[in-house]
């Protein structure tokens, strides 16, 4: 049976997990794509932490959330963990970035430091290259009911033994929450939902009930 | 229940439809020559493989003219196929438009306008998906639809692939010094780097049930398919292969199948130093003899999200012809690659033929295609 073992989110003012019920209030001490650094949640530096767009900071920080949240430990070995994105925006902000800049140095040569994040599933390599996560990593963009065809991804990447486990990203313009999704059976009667951002707890709603009425 | 290609088409810089790219391929013609679609006076490279015709910041981007011209040409498309839509960049010539007129459209060039425009061209009804992975993205998104179809979810997927030849993969090509100024030579002793091209297709995939209650040709199976990340760096490939021989590990044990039954590869083969490197290394940990292999990417050049599906539709043509293509321009091969690949078409009497590509972020995917009764 597929489940959630884990998440990690963040909004304008909290970040937080799920399963260990921890919410920090950074708003006042940090910035959204700073906290991860400054709060100590990544087990070591992140190189080139400093050159990262914001969605790619917002990636690495939920990734270690939910990560934490599912009770694994990364280090120097890889995890077979998928990464899979969701981001209705994709990279549009990067690729202006990266083509105003260039326009702006007179068509000559553009940045590639810029250039490498004009992909959607940039911020989930660099979060795959951090973490060790060497499943699948990919980024859907469905119409319509987002997390039927996700989940159904999921399913297919878990269920065709590409990986054993799935970081399932969803973000927004300030917000964004990362779901670590696996066979492994977890209790989630304690689950701590009450506090949570309301589009978070309706997406875990979504999530679940798609997930049960997957057969999965 | 097994997943077959029913239906397939393209549009390539050797002009329109499947025939006149394995033609061309099949003859050795090369395609790359000096882009004129815009300035490339600062670059170091002034090569690229694009489609005649197309008309660049005049109207519709130019992958949607590429896809017109492919919806003109297609028939018995069912309106309930679900879409998925494989790219990297799509219309991003429409937000080069923007920026230069200094325009406010902060959606042009949107990978979801373009999956909507898709699904209207093609009047399907059922939604879909796009699905991204850089240079991989077609391929993964074959794994994708397999597996939806063997799991019974969908009997019928139309995967669309399409990327162009813009002013804005030029440069960024250029800035990461990845261009051959001679043009591509895959795992050539000399090679310098990559051409971009471009291209548009589709595939339609079916439930081999589906395809048999309506009396579809069945062009190939997808046997198996695999995918991997190399977790080791954002534009290079891990040198050692582990991360693409993984993927096409997990694609042969899918299938249900041993190395020694695939007859030949149709490998990414970019014409860089290390892409075409790493797949030697990854190929070596898979099969203890050379397994013929070619990329035609020299000919075409890389077209990123479509290389995949181009390469899949050539694939099925190979088994059916019984011909592994030649790799072109090609001077010497590379010693990593000597015996294994091919410069010059040969015969080859096989039913089982494998398709590679990786990305950027370090994306690996294979698919294992099994030769079909219809005309590819």
């Amino acid at each position: 049976m597929i489940q959630i073992q884990g998440i990690g989110w963040i909004d304008e003012s909290h970040y937080g997990t799920v399963r260990r019920a921890k919410q920090s209030h950074y708003a006042q001490r940090a910035t959204l794509d700073t906290v991860g650094q400054q709060d100590g949640l990544f087990r070591g530096p992140i190189k080139n932490f400093g050159r990262f767009d914001r969605v790619t900071r917002l990636v690495c920080t939920l990734t270690a959330l939910a990560l934490e949240d599912g009770g694994l430990v990364y280090g120097s070995d890889n995890l077979d963990i998928g990464l899979l994105g969701l981001n209705p925006a994709g990279c549009l902000a990067a690729n202006r970035s990266f083509y105003t800049d260039y326009v702006e140095a007179g068509r000559t040569l553009s940045r590639a430091n810029l250039f490498i994040y004009t992909l959607p599933t940039s911020p989930l390599a660099e979060a795959a290259i951090h973490f060790g996560l060497s499943g699948p990593l990919l980024y859907l963009d469905p119409l319509g009911e987002v997390f039927v065809d996700t989940i159904e991804t999921v399913t297919s990447l878990l269920g065709s033994g590409q990986t054993k486990q799935v970081l399932l990203y969803r973000i927004e313009a300030m917000t964004g929450w990362a779901a670590l999704l696996g066979e492994r059976e977890v209790e989630q009667d304690d689950w701590q939902t009450d506090s949570l951002p309301e589009d978070l707890r309706s997406d875990i709603q979504d999530i679940t009930a798609t997930l049960k009425k997957s057969g999965y | 229940m097994k997943t077959v290609a029913v239906d397939v088409d393209m549009l390539t810089p050797f002009g329109e439809g499947l025939d006149a790219c394995w033609d061309g391929l099949r003859d050795g013609v090369g395609m790359v020559s000096k882009v004129d679609r815009f300035s490339t006076e600062a670059f170091p490279c002034h090569l690229a493989a694009c489609i005649p015709g197309l008309r660049y910041h005049a109207g519709p981007s130019l992958v949607e003219q590429m896809l017109q011209a492919l919806q003109k040409r297609a028939v018995a498309i069912p309106e309930d196929a679900y879409l998925m839509l494989a790219t990297t960049t799509g219309e991003v010539d429409l937000l080069e438009e923007t920026i230069l007129s200094d325009t406010t459209d902060t959606r042009a060039g949107a990978l979801d306008v373009l999956l909507n425009k898709c699904c209207d061209l093609f009047a399907l009804n059922t939604g879909g998906t796009v699905v991204s992975a850089a240079c991989a993205s077609s391929t993964v998104a074959l794994g994708l639809a397999a597996a939806s179809i063997e799991s019974g979810s969908r009997d019928c997927v139309l995967i669309v692939a399409c990327d162009a030849v813009t002013e804005f993969v030029f440069t960024g090509f250029s800035s990461l010094m990845a261009l051959d100024p001679e043009g591509a030579r895959p795992f050539a002793a000399e090679r310098k780097g990559l051409s971009i091209g471009e291209g548009a297709g589709y595939i339609l995939l079916m439930s081999e049930k589906r395809a048999q209650r309506e009396n579809r040709p069945i062009l190939g199976q997808i046997a198996g398919w695999g995918l991997s990340n190399d977790a080791n760096h954002m534009t290079g490939p891990a040198r050692d292969g582990e991360g693409l021989a993984r993927a096409v590990a997990k694609s042969l044990r899918t299938a249900q199948m041993a190395p020694e039954r695939v007859g030949f590869v149709c490998a990414h083969g970019t014409g860089t130093l290390y892409n075409d490197a790493m797949e030697m290394s990854a190929f070596k940990r898979i099969w203890s003899q050379p397994c013929p292999t070619f990329s035609i990417k020299g000919a075409m050049g890389h077209a990123m999200g479509a290389t995949g599906l181009l390469e899949a539709a050539l694939s099925l043509r190979a088994l059916q012809e019984s011909v592994v293509l030649a790799t072109t321009n090609v001077q010497h091969v590379a010693d990593e690659a000597l015996g294994w690949v091919t410069t010059e078409a040969q015969p080859c009497h096989t039913d089982m033929a494998l398709s590679t590509n990786s990305g950027f972020g370090g994306v690996n995917a294979a698919v294992l295609f099994k030769r079909g009764q219809g005309d590819v």
